[in-house]
């Protein structure tokens, strides 16, 4: 009894990057998420998870702290911008192997950032290379992009943008070696061992060149509040990022923005009334507190609070617009995210309040993009996994709601500032014009939580708000259990 | 018996007006005010378990007292009798007790310290009504100068005369210096030959030299070294003060990033660091023997469990070392090393081990004699993950009980090493905590003047 | 009215009190069947009632249970230690578990501002102000009260009916309220239907909330819920009108059958009565009409055979009598008529005698006015032998009077066609005519007409000084009609009235006395008479009737 009260006791990490004890090598973390990473292809991230999992399997070039400090990683220096801002050479460390054992070479770089621009793989990052030079919107080559040697990228932009270095720090601009072959051979500190439909195994990999995690390997289970709380209580699992009901945890940045897409194709001459009555319906801060789990913050504005801190201030709401009376409309939501089906039936609630029927369709991920990009749908919840760079964060949306030549122009108008501030200022500037004409209504940007058991120690956050589970480590000693003792 | 009349002499005493001025009371008044933060009192119940392993009866009398406060509050207050704190959470789990209060009652620096935690022992709903905490702990630290009660119940029981070793010599825990890296070793030395030594601290792209005051005397950038293909993950490195390099009369600074391919040794030229060779070895201190070197491990924070001293004599370690303490003055032991674990291993001067039983300590590690009585004392930090605190820790085996605990400290303590700052001829202990925004607090333990 | 029709009829009527009686018992089961529906509806609605009592009770208990509930008491506490996110409390399930822990249908949990932290039936409502519940949990803490509210359904939500109730708990200084309830939906109709066997309905107003299944012809009970809306029992009349159209139309079968079995009866009945009573009056008819000694061959049994026998015996009895009876009559007749005959003959032949006496004297005699006695003798002889081959012709008329031939005869067309001959009567001869229309015999023409005249010449011959003959063609009611002829001559006198239709007997001078025996025997013959009525008002004169039977 007494050994079971200590051993269940849950302390809520903290303050546990702050060991007064060395990383212990060794054991393994068991995570329960969820929802298990579905595409386990940094191009093609869509959820927290994704991103979780991208951040074990593959490496950038340089990582960005929640500072917004780059490091560099697989290149050997962040590059200086060159000719104005519209040079970058990016150069690569010596020595380095994808997991496989293929050397990282410049070609790997280069086809690693062409992927975002292939329209195949339709990824929602493709924002980040548009600046290059000679971007094909056919086969995603990208013409500004060239090798200067084994170790060297030369990378041509179109236009001034000289904070391109900080956008590659996103897990999305992950170095990958794609021969065809699946799962994709990466350089981070876990390799993919097992991606079943319950549990994703994954081992760490000796020789990453941000060093061998401190876990022996990684595991990554399905759970729901109650079984991680009890399975941490229990230390069945070391970490998970399930949303419990008790506050604590590390958090980190809130980027995962949700919006309400309209799609003026189908919705026609009532597009406008109805945003109106969304708009007037919705209070985004209640709406955050009380409908969504875990870290998230209201978003009045289009770009989350964490890249603009104006966004978070409540905004006028209009006055109930006039709506034809049974007035009936479908909002399309992805079956697997709760919070956006908590969010819909909210909707559904308020907007009945308004008089006006919402039907609510829940679709699986790969249907509900599909329906998305195809345009099949009146309104429907997606989220963005927000660049943590405000200018390249505007072209996403840009490019989500309106296509890649505008969200290219955007990017052109924002690199032509003075420096760093006088382009974030720009860009934020250009997303509060942009905020009424994109249509997109923002709801909330939510951050990912990790709550550890105790001993669990090391866990933090990057800027585009993955937890490295890499640095994490236990502090007490796998227990060995006696013989007949039960788990 | 005498301890029936100390109790009932506490309780006739035990008002308002007499809580100020008696120790005890003043203790738990301090601890019932924070106990408010537990919860609504009328609806809250407590169980309190206090001990106090040197001065039981001061322990009993604290907890009496404490109980007797805290249930003119509480709706349920229960004293819990036990002998070790730790079973205390599983007999409050017992009792309809939603939080426990798991107290230490000692005499240190001169005053009566109370201290310790509550944890929750509630059953919630939300974490399936299993056997889980609920929330957080709470800290409870209360203190007050001791005073003649608490010396008579400290003394009950005890040979007559005998005083708490505590009590006998004060230790001082300054800050010195704060680094806005982290910094994952230290080393102190005569650098200069000026008969001060100096403080050398590495960071991930600097070493720091300090003067015994905490003024920055030099730094040179490491970063533009070779990166190391295996890098380790964790932020971990060391630096040595002594006579590396050919000139074995010369003192150095000699470190390892190692997460670099090789490090360096340092020469102070002009009040500039300058790099005069490179260096494969981890510098891990250097003592009456010399230099200490060992094997960094790649892709490993800790070193391979072997050490070299200067005169190339080499010693197998029972363990992977991820701090190694190295004694400036001779005696034993002359190095002490820890692993990730906490597990420690002590060397004699004949680099021989020694048979120390000691508590797993932390990485922040500093050997010398810091009370200046020509026996060497351990300052360790302790294997926790938060509420770090340093101690001085006596290695002759006499008693368990530290010399000095500090308070808890806002940070974890990583990094450590000790030397004659001032030239008292004591040694002083520097040590170096992380702090939560990535910086470091250095401190200097040392003696009262 | 014939007898088989009068048998019909009584059968008819006999059944009559059976049809009386149906509406009568019909209305009589409809009052029982009512009464039970009645008290059925009543147990209903008391089931109801106790049901709604129940579920209101069980809403307090529920209520109360979880104000004390560890859970709550737990929700509270971080609530209180701000150890809970509100996002999460509202999304974590935790009302609905709580929800369906306490068999509540809706649960919410309200801060102290009123605002609902987490809502278990329709969780869309978090963050909204429900001041209704903390008004409830301040005025009557725990007391269920009807409301109308929302629940999540399939499509968004639906409306319901429930009875709500609301507690404070609180945490040191947090407070939240608890607002829980259960709803009058379809699962609470179905068990209470499954125990009272009625149709569930529950109303809001019009608006239908819940209802367990249609019913026809619904009798209804309303339980009104607080003014919001009601809850309906409903247990169908159907049975009842099913089990009374049954009753009705068994009881009109049986109507029927009865009627049908009365009527066979009533047929074989009068078969059996009045085929022989026919058989008898066709009998009686042909016994009239002359057919005497006619035998009913009918089989018959009891009284009516005695009947048929007595009848048979008398015809036969009739017939030997009237044989005999017209034998001696024949011969009385005969002797009458003979005895006339020769008195007649007897009457000429002496002054033949007396003139051939004369002249043959007159011839020994030879006296000279011999040719002159010849010749009023032979003329005397002459007058006598015409007036003997008169007597003869009529004779052998009245021997040779031939059966009527009947045909349909108009008698005032009759009567004008006689009085034409009349047109220029004798002087001092009035005739004078009243001749109904449409009274219409069977007769034969030739013989009527010959009656006529015999009657008009009688009646004119009566007046030598003149007079007033009345022709009258009368209806003697229904069956017969009858011409009259009246004359204003001396009249029948006492003693000549008995002997008026015999034959020879005559009062005229130089008649025969076959006149109106003649006629008599014509009128015999049409089954009708012939009868000295006497003049009305007892005048002078005589007036005859010739009665026929009307054609039919």
């Amino acid at each position: 009894m007494k050994r079971l009260g200590l051993g269940l006791a849950i302390l809520l990490i903290g303050a546990s990057a702050l060991a007064g004890m060395r990383a212990r090598y060794g054991g393994e973390l068991r995570v329960v998420v969820p929802a298990l990473p579905q595409a386990q292809d940094p191009a093609q991230l869509t959820s927290s998870s994704d991103l979780l999992s991208a951040r074990l399997l593959f490496g950038t070039l340089w990582t960005q702290a929640p500072d917004g400090a780059l490091s560099p990683s697989l290149a050997a220096a962040v590059p200086e911008p060159e000719a104005s801002g519209r040079f970058f050479r990016i150069r690569l460390r010596p020595g380095l192997r994808f997991q496989d054992g293929t050397p990282v070479t410049a070609r790997e770089v280069i086809s690693s950032l062409s992927r975002l621009a292939d329209p195949k793989l339709e990824s929602p990052y493709s924002a980040l290379v548009l600046p290059l030079v000679g971007v094909s919107s056919s086969t995603g080559k990208i013409g500004g992009l060239k090798a200067g040697g084994e170790l060297e990228v030369q990378a041509s932009l179109a236009f001034a943008y000289p904070d391109w270095p900080r956008a590659l720090a996103h897990p999305a601009a992950s170095i990958v070696l794609d021969k065809g072959q699946r799962p994709l051979r990466g350089t981070g500190p876990f390799v993919l061992r097992v991606d079943g439909p319950s549990t994703v195994r994954y081992e760490a990999f000796p020789d990453c060149p941000t060093g061998r995690p401190f876990a022996d390997s990684l595991s990554m289970t399905l759970g729901d509040s109650r079984s991680a709380g009890r399975q941490l209580a229990l230390s069945a699992a070391e970490l998970t990022t399930v949303s419990l009901a008790e506050k604590g945890g590390t958090e980190g940045p809130a980027l995962q923005a949700s919006y309400l897409a309209l799609n003026p194709a189908k919705l026609g001459a009532q597009a406008a009334p109805v945003r109106q009555a969304f708009e007037a319906a919705l209070e985004v801060g209640d709406l955050t507190r009380f409908f969504v789990r875990g870290p998230a913050s209201p978003m009045y504005g289009l770009l989350p609070p964490a890249l603009d801190p104006a966004s978070s201030a409540p905004r006028a709401r209009p006055a109930s617009p006039q709506l034809p009376a049974g007035m009936e409309l479908t909002l399309l939501v992805e079956s697997g995210d709760e919070n956006h089906r908590a969010v819909a039936e909210r909707m559904q609630v308020k907007l009945h309040d308004l008089g006006l029927a919402l039907k609510i369709s829940r679709l699986p991920r790969p249907a509900f993009r599909k329906a998305v990009a195809g345009g099949a749908y009146e309104l429907a919840l997606v989220s963005v996994m927000a660049i943590p760079e405000a200018g390249m964060a505007l072209a996403q949306l840009v490019s989500l709601a309106l296509g890649r030549e505008a969200a290219r122009e955007e990017l052109r108008t924002i690199g032509g500032g003075a420096d760093a501030a006088a382009r974030k200022a720009l860009a934020l500037a250009r997303a509060e014009q942009l905020l009424p004409r994109l249509p997109l209504l923002p709801l909330y940007a939510q951050a990912s939580r990790v709550l550890a058991r105790p001993g669990v120690a090391g866990i933090g956050f990057d800027a585009s708000g993955a937890p490295s589970l890499a640095d994490g480590w236990l502090s007490d000693p796998p227990r060995v259990r006696a013989a007949g003792e039960k788990p | 018996m005498g301890a029936w009349l100390v109790l009932a002499a506490l309780a006739a005493v035990g008002t308002p007006a007499a809580a100020q001025g008696s120790s005890l009371e003043r203790t738990a008044v301090q601890i019932a005010e924070r106990a408010g933060e537990l919860g609504p009192p009328g609806q809250t119940s407590l169980a309190v378990a206090l001990v106090s392993p040197e001065t039981p009866d001061l322990g009993r009398a604290a907890q009496t007292l404490l109980v007797s406060r805290l249930a003119r509050i509480f709706r349920s207050v229960v004293p819990l009798r036990v002998n070790a704190l730790e079973s205390a959470e599983a007999e409050a789990r017992q009792l309809p007790a939603d939080w426990v209060l798991r107290l230490t009652a000692r005499i240190a620096g001169g005053e009566l310290v109370v201290a310790g935690d509550a944890v929750p022992t509630w059953t919630n709903f939300w974490l399936g009504n299993s056997l889980a905490r609920t929330a957080g702990g709470l800290a409870f630290a209360a203190r007050a100068p001791v005073d003649a009660e608490v010396l008579t119940l400290a003394r009950l029981g005890k040979v007559a005369g005998a005083i708490p070793g505590q009590l006998a010599r004060r230790f001082h825990l300054r800050p010195l210096a704060t680094v806005p890296e982290r910094v994952v070793a230290l080393a102190v030395g005569d650098l200069d030959a000026d008969g001060a030594a100096e403080i050398a601290a590495l960071t991930a792209t600097q070493v720091l030299l300090f003067k015994a005051d905490g003024q920055l005397l030099a730094r040179y950038d490491h970063a533009s070294l070779p990166m190391s293909p295996r890098p380790p993950r964790e932020a971990s490195g060391a630096i040595a003060i002594g006579p590396f390099g050919a000139e074995p009369n010369r003192v150095r600074i000699a470190f390892l990033w190692y997460g670099q391919a090789r490090g360096g040794v340092l020469e102070l030229d002009r009040g500039e660091l300058r790099l005069i060779q490179p260096l494969d070895a981890a510098p891990v201190g250097a003592g009456a023997q010399g230099v200490v070197v060992g094997a960094p491990q790649p892709g490993r924070s800790a070193l391979a469990p072997e050490i070299r001293v200067a005169s190339g004599k080499s010693t197998a370690l029972s363990l992977a070392p991820v701090a190694v303490a190295v004694n400036p003055r001779a005696g034993a032991p002359a190095l002490l090393a820890i692993s990730a674990e906490g597990s420690a291993v002590a060397l004699g001067e004949d680099f021989l081990p020694l048979d120390l039983a000691l508590p797993p300590l932390g990485a922040g590690l500093a050997l010398g004699d810091f009370d200046g009585d020509g026996v060497s004392e351990l300052a360790a930090s302790g294997l926790v993950l938060a509420d770090d605190r340093i101690r001085i820790l006596r290695l002759d085996g006499k008693s368990g009980a530290p010399l000095f605990e500090s308070e808890p400290l806002p940070g974890a303590v990583n990094a450590g090493a000790a030397g004659d700052l001032n030239g008292d001829g004591r040694d002083e202990a520097v040590l170096g905590a992380w702090l939560p925004d990535g910086s470091s607090q250095l401190y200097v333990l040392g003696g009262e003047p | 009215m014939r007898l088989r029709t009068k048998l019909v009829l009584v059968a008819l009527v006999s059944t009559l009190p059976f049809v009386v009686a149906l509406p009568w018992a019909l209305r009589a089961v409809q009052r029982a069947f009512d009464a039970e529906l009645n008290s059925r509806l009543a147990g209903a609605e008391r089931a109801a009632q106790a049901s709604a009592a129940d579920l209101s009770d069980k809403v307090g208990r529920a209520l109360s249970k979880l104000a004390v509930d560890p859970a709550v008491e737990d929700l509270v506490r971080s609530l209180h230690d701000a150890k809970l996110d509100r996002g999460e409390l509202a999304q974590s399930g935790t009302a609905a578990r709580l929800m369906a822990l306490m068999e509540l249908d809706a649960l919410e949990i309200l801060d102290d501002q009123g605002r609902i932290l987490a809502s278990g039936h329709l969780p869309g409502r978090a963050g909204d102000l429900d001041g209704d519940g903390v008004e409830l949990a301040s005025r009557q803490p725990g007391r269920p009260v009807p409301r109308r509210i929302d629940i999540a359904a399939a499509n968004g939500f639906a409306p319901a009916l429930a009875m709500l109730a609301a507690l404070p708990v609180d945490y040191g200084a947090t407070r939240i309220y608890l607002v829980g309830g259960r709803t009058f939906g379809q699962a609470w109709a179905e068990r209470l239907k499954e125990l009272t066997g009625a149709a569930i309905a529950v109303l809001d107003g019009e608006r239908e909330l819940a209802r367990t299944e249609a019913i026809e012809l619904p009798r209804q009970a309303k339980i009104p819920v607080g003014e919001l809306g009601s809850v309906v029992v409903e247990l169908s009349d159907q049975a009842v009108r099913r089990t009374k159209s049954q009753i009705a139309r068994v009881a009109l079968g049986l109507w029927l059958a009865a009627l049908g079995a009365a009527l066979a009866l009533a047929v074989i009945l009068a078969r059996r009565i009045s085929r022989p009573v026919d058989a008898l009056a066709q009998g009686a008819r042909a016994l009239a009409q002359g057919s005497l000694g006619h035998q009913v061959a009918v089989s018959s049994s009891g009284e009516i055979d005695e009947l048929v026998r007595a009848f048979n015996a008398m015809s036969s009895d009739l017939r030997s009598a009237t044989d005999r009876a017209v034998v001696a009559e024949r011969v009385a007749a005969w002797q009458g008529v003979a005895r006339r005959l020769a008195h007649e003959i007897k009457n000429p032949l002496t002054p033949i005698r007396m003139s051939v006496e004369t002249l043959v004297a007159a011839h020994r005699a030879g006296r000279s006015d011999f040719d002159e006695i010849f010749r009023e003798s032979a003329q005397a002889v002459l007058e006598e032998v015409e007036r003997l081959r008169r007597i003869v012709d009529e004779f052998s008329q009245f021997a040779r009077l031939p059966k009527p031939t009947l045909a349909p005869l108009e008698l005032a067309e009759l009567a004008g066609s006689v009085l034409a001959l009349y047109s220029s009567p004798p002087e001092g001869i009035r005739i004078d005519r009243e001749l109904g229309e449409g009274l219409q015999v069977e007769a034969d023409r030739d013989q009527l007409w010959q009656v006529l005249i015999n009657l008009l010449t009688n009646a004119i011959q009566a007046m030598p000084q003149g007079g007033r003959v009345l022709l009258r063609a009368v209806s003697l009611g229904e069956g017969s009609a009858a011409l009259e002829v009246a004359d204003q001559g001396p009249g029948i006198a006492a003693e000549n009235r008995a002997r008026l239709f015999e034959p020879y007997f005559t009062t005229k001078e130089g008649g025969t006395g076959l006149g109106l025996a003649i006629a008599l025997r014509i009128a015999q013959e049409h089954g009708g008479t012939l009868e000295e009525i006497g003049l009305e008002g007892g005048g002078r004169g005589a007036r005859f009737r010739l009665t026929l039977p009307r054609a039919r």
